[in-house]
């Protein structure tokens, strides 16, 4: 183990200061699952973060830090990995008192300030980044420090890490041509632990939120989805759909001008004018197709099916 | 929306109400909105009279916040200016509790003009910002009461109608459309009774001055109204009480409506449920300035979505301007920003803020004349309605029945 620079509260705070990150930080009761931290600190400005710590089958670990109301799928973020399935777990206590060096409460991005902790993976909520800030214990779950996504990164670069945010909703289809798309952050090796451990047992770690679909749907207040989910059902948002559509419109349109014979002084002019027309000009009449467009399949299939129940009870 | 004789009284609930003073200088209700002498309609006032809250700049950042999208332009200029419970929606919204929207449409006849749209277009940023599920009612039955139309053509119409609303821009799997005729009946039925029987005689003879000559059928119908606000209305939607139970309702409305919503928010506690939210916009001016009235017996009053460019373009040059009589004069003072109708529209339906301004102050300073802004305008105008036109040929009869059709929505949050 090592301990020569096993942080506390006070350290990682005081390493928070000597690196500019901006931070708010709010002392409470002691507190051991989200729904606690959320009556303490739901009504200031952050929304409270629910962290998992997870091993894979090669022994390496992953923090996976996300909004109480994401839900990870542990099957579906194995794919994303290139992990097969069912290949990432809840880690071990053995594993956190070793590597992380916390409380089994107080699994954050913070804890990755241990040089223990090198290895671990971490894969932030690409939610967090609509937050206004978002709380995290600082090592020690009597305190829950809010951060924005800036100084989130910020502290994560001043210890030598980049920054990956993930969009744990989005459905990704990993097949032979679909490269899974996360598995860049799978860590170059397994962690050190110094502590022998018990096999690959799956100890429930009650503190933080379990990786059960339950827990994971149910922030302290919330109802239980009156209808329930159907899994695996591709969910078209039109929103993103426009934003992804307009991006690579432009993005192609600026590469053609580029690659123009204008002087460079006109080229980026056009190209700005071309990046402003694609977004006001045609995003409101792309919007309007995009949702007809859905509509239009929605109802198609709507009708299929019925007509297709009628036959078949007709039978 | 029921019209009649305007008489209105104190109701219960939210403090204020309308008072029935001779010297009232402005009457608002769902049937008469107008200011005495002539003038501007006082907001301040009437929220005062009314007793709901001014919607301020902190509430539409903390939306900016929750949403993670800029806010709509008629939230950033005071259009959706008055609410009521609006701050406990958000804190709600914030714990991960639950909220659906609420609209409606009486389909009184075929064409819409944009002051109808207006609603519609918030509720579908409202829709998309915050990811919830809409419910839409048109009251075909209620104008069969008031208006002079056969019941099946009321029911045609609300088909009609539909077209126009789909073509806004609701995504068919978080949004329910129904009309009056065709859903009325199990648990929607049994709200309506159960909120009938809060609300007596002089009451509705207060808020919607029924008299004794009125057919029975207008007496009927507000808990008709009443009964979307409250989400075991639906229950192929929120399931029953006991799953619904902290499921809370928003009604995005023009603000004459609120008296109408006072007597739901009255009988909702009694009921066991959250009273219905009300986010509430100003009116839509007709072409011809404050003082008039669109109406549909004068096509000239409004711009209709089936209208095409010439006629738009010939009903905005025609539209109260601000600007002064002659070209010098507009540019040695400016104009009259005001009243300028043309400004206005433009405050409705051009996104961009900056461009806003500059315009505004440039006509203001007679750096613009009238033709100029009034051809910015009717250039946005188009756009939008012929996007609008395109959306509506794209419904089909099987969309509508989608739309129409009592089913599950089982992504309809988040």
């Amino acid at each position: 183990m090592s301990q020569s620079r096993l942080h506390t509260r006070e350290t990682l705070l005081s390493f928070l200061q000597e690196h500019g990150v901006d931070c708010v930080t709010h002392n409470h009761p002691a507190v051991s699952i989200v729904e606690e931290q959320a009556n303490h600190v739901g009504h200031l400005d952050g929304c409270v973060s629910k962290n998992l710590f997870l091993k894979d089958k090669k022994n390496r670990l992953y923090v996976v830090s996300t909004l109480t109301t994401t839900q990870v799928d542990l099957k579906a973020l194995s794919a994303r990995l290139g992990l097969g399935k069912g290949g990432v777990r809840v880690a071990p206590e053995e594993s956190l008192q070793s590597v992380l060096q916390v409380p089994p409460t107080c699994v954050s991005p913070f804890a990755l300030i241990n040089e223990s902790a090198r290895s671990v993976a971490l894969l932030l909520d690409v939610g967090f980044q609509k937050q206004s800030r978002v709380f995290f214990h600082p090592l020690s779950n009597d305190v829950s420090t809010a951060v924005t996504t800036e100084n989130l990164d910020k502290f994560l670069k001043a210890i030598g890490r980049e920054p990956s945010y993930v969009d744990f909703e989005a459905v990704v289809v990993v097949g032979k041509d679909q490269p899974p798309d996360l598995a860049s952050l799978v860590p170059k090796e397994a962690a050190k632990e110094t502590e022998s451990q018990q096999g690959t047992t799956e100890l429930k770690v009650t503190a933080v939120a379990p990786a059960t679909k339950q827990a994971a749907a149910a922030p302290p207040k919330k109802t239980k989805a009156v209808v329930p989910k159907t899994e695996g059902v591709v969910r078209v948002d039109v929103c993103s759909v426009l934003a992804s559509v307009l991006d690579d419109a432009v993005a192609a349109a600026v590469a053609g001008i580029h690659s123009s014979t204008l002087e460079n002084e006109k080229k980026q002019a056009v190209a700005e004018a071309v990046d402003a027309a694609i977004r006001h000009r045609l995003a409101p009449d792309l919007e309007s197709l995009l949702m007809t467009f859905k509509n239009t399949v929605y109802a198609e299939g709507f009708k299929s099916a019925t007509e297709s129940q009628r036959l078949s009870s007709a039978r | 929306m029921p019209e009649g004789e305007v008489v209105a009284s104190p109701t219960r609930d939210d403090g204020g109400g309308m008072e029935e003073e001779a010297g009232a200088s402005q009457v608002v209700t769902p049937w008469e909105v107008g200011s005495k002498d002539g003038g501007k309609i006082n907001y301040d006032k009437l929220i005062v009279d009314f007793g709901c809250t001014k919607m301020d700049a902190d509430t539409v950042s903390r939306i900016e916040r929750l949403t993670g999208r800029p806010a709509h332009p008629f939230l950033r200029r005071n259009v959706f200016f008055a609410h009521r419970d609006f701050d406990k929606i958000l804190d709600s919204y914030e714990k991960g509790e639950k909220f659906y929207l609420y609209t409606g449409r009486g389909p009184s006849s075929e064409s819409l003009h944009l002051g109808h749209l207006v609603p519609f277009m918030f509720t579908k940023y409202l829709q998309d910002a915050f990811k919830v599920p809409l419910v839409i009612q048109l009251t075909d039955d209620e104008k069969f009461m008031w208006k002079d139309l056969k019941l099946d053509e009321a029911r045609r119409l609300a088909r009609e109608n539909a077209k126009d609303i789909i073509a806004c821009g609701f995504d068919v799997s978080r949004t329910f459309i129904f009309s009056d005729f065709e859903y009325v009946g199990g648990e929607f039925y049994r709200n309506m009774v159960r909120i009938a029987k809060c609300v007596t005689l002089n009451q509705v003879r207060g808020i919607f001055g029924f008299v004794g000559e009125d057919h029975i059928g207008k007496v009927m119908f507000p808990p008709i109204q009443a009964a979307p606000s409250f989400p075991t209305s639906f229950p192929h939607l929120f399931g029953d009480a006991n799953q619904s139970k902290n499921i809370r309702c928003l009604i995005p409305c023009a603000i004459d409506q609120d008296p109408y919503f006072r007597m739901t928010r009255d009988a909702a506690p009694r009921l066991g449920f959250h009273k219905p939210a009300l986010i509430e916009s100003s009116f839509f001016p007709a072409l011809q300035g404050e003082s008039g009235k669109m109406s549909a017996s004068d096509p000239n009053s409004a711009i209709y979505v089936s209208d095409n460019p010439k006629q738009i373009k010939d009903k905005i040059n025609k539209s109260f301007s601000g600007g002064r009589d002659t070209a010098e004069e507009q540019r040695k003072f400016g104009a009259n920003i005001e009243v300028d109708i043309a400004v206005k529209y433009l405050g409705f339906f051009l996104d961009d803020d900056k461009e806003l301004a500059r315009i505004k102050e440039e006509y203001r300073t007679g750096k613009l004349l009238t033709g100029e802004v009034k051809k910015i305008l009717i250039d946005v105008l188009v756009a939008m309605v012929e996007r609008h036109r395109r959306a509506r040929a794209a419904v089909t009869e099987e969309m509508i029945d989608v739309f129409m059709a009592p089913r599950p929505l089982p992504h309809m949050f988040g």
